[in-house]
């Protein structure tokens, strides 16, 4: 049992990009049920905290990847350590808002709302692969339409769209917060 | 009155409107038109005055205010209220309140983004593995780079008209025979000596063809670096 959890912990710190359940499955070559492998996921994470490492595993859209907590930050960002992380403009994030909760959303829908032209916001976007076509719009113009990517789950920390608060909540977050 | 305002601040003409709804506390389901036009329209003149390129949505906005000021100039007989007022009004207010909805998820988008980067992944480097197989994880976007890196590559020559014409099937036969001589070949030396753009596009189309057929596999050891065609 030990052995499996070495080499799932292992398969974890060498992967640079979070991993599904069914990569590690593959990877173990036996056979070992998801279920079990989420079970001893859990266990070495539980084993982080209880031997208080500086690391977690993070669960994103059914992947898994580990890494540091936060009050280490400043202790890697001193070590000069801190991998490029991607930076975005505040337009990027209003467009990336829109998309977000509206996806799939055209570039027309997303300038009707923001009122100014978005077509370098969205291929940067695109290019750094934060979002997606996601094919066409079939009701009106057929125009090209745009979805969040795995990617946008991953550099955000949401472990899964449905995790974001619905638009109907986040309207009431901010109608909270008006009438305060 | 002074009139100071960062300039580079505002992300359009809803922004800048919102801007002066939230600075003079106007009720966004009934903004004082006249001034807010006066405000916007002195930020169209500094801006104007500092030589910035005044966006065509800006001025778009700027005579959608002022068509409303102008109506609402106009003496008002009570029994017949002038209904494209009402909706001009209404849409203006409807526009505002959707986007400032977005520029509220927008800032807890960047919270969580933020508090989301003080976490760091762990990972070791690796150095094996050089090259990456990028067949699965193509996507659109990236072929359209792709081409449009090929065809930019080329350096055009007058336009001929020229009877040789190509088809994606001569194509394909020749990357078959290419690759029954050599097993790896790059991307580049396949077009190198073509100064067509249809010879380019039919061999582009014949690429994906064969990679479609599972007849050959694209390598690329990262972002940027050659492309390799090589035989399955």
């Amino acid at each position: 049992m030990s052995d499996y959890k070495t080499i799932i912990e292992t398969i974890l710190y060498a992967s640079d990009k979070p991993l599904s359940i069914k990569v590690i499955s593959n990877a173990l070559s036996d056979d070992l049920s998801f279920t079990k492998i989420k079970e001893i996921i859990n266990q070495i994470d539980n084993e982080f905290s209880q031997n208080n490492k500086g690391i977690y595993i993070k669960e994103i859209s059914n992947t898994y990847q580990i890494r540091t907590h936060r009050e280490f930050d400043k202790y890697i960002k001193k070590a000069s350590l801190s991998k490029n992380k991607i930076t975005l403009s505040n337009a990027s994030y209003e467009v990336l808002s829109i998309i977000c909760f509206k996806q799939p959303v055209s570039k027309l829908e997303i300038e009707n709302i923001r009122g100014v032209d978005c077509s370098g916001i969205i291929k940067n976007l695109l290019n750094k692969k934060i979002i997606k076509i996601s094919g066409r719009d079939t009701v009106n113009s057929k125009s090209l339409v745009y979805k969040t990517t795995d990617l946008f789950l991953e550099l955000f920390g949401i472990a899964n769209l449905k995790d974001l608060p619905t638009y109907k909540e986040l309207k009431n977050i901010i109608k909270e917060n008006e009438t305060e | 009155m002074t009139f100071n305002i960062n300039i580079q601040n505002f992300e359009g003409p809803l922004d800048l409107l919102l801007f002066f709804v939230q600075r003079d506390k106007m009720d966004i389901y009934d903004i004082q038109i006249s001034k807010i036009t006066n405000d916007f329209l002195k930020y169209i003149e500094e801006m104007d005055e500092m030589n910035l390129d005044i966006g065509a949505e800006f001025i778009f906005m700027a005579s959608i205010l002022m068509k409303i000021k102008s109506k609402m100039l106009l003496p008002v007989n009570e029994n017949e209220k002038d209904e494209e007022l009402i909706d001009l009004k209404r849409d203006l207010s409807n526009k505002l309140i959707e986007y400032k909805k977005y520029k509220q998820i927008s800032s807890i988008l960047i919270d969580i983004h933020d508090d989301y980067n003080r976490t760091h992944k762990v990972s070791i480097k690796k150095n094996f593995n050089n090259y990456k197989s990028i067949y699965n994880k193509v996507d659109m976007n990236d072929f359209i780079s792709i081409f449009s890196k090929l065809i930019n590559q080329i350096e055009f020559e007058d336009y001929n008209i020229n009877l040789d014409t190509v088809t994606v099937n001569d194509q394909i036969k020749y990357i078959k025979s290419y690759l029954d001589y050599k097993s790896k070949v790059s991307l580049d030396m396949i077009i190198k000596n073509y100064k067509d753009k249809i010879y380019i596009i039919c061999t582009f189309i014949a690429i994906l063809d064969l990679l479609k057929n599972n007849y050959i596999k694209i390598l690329q050891k990262e972002n940027f670096s050659k492309i390799y065609i090589l035989k399955v």
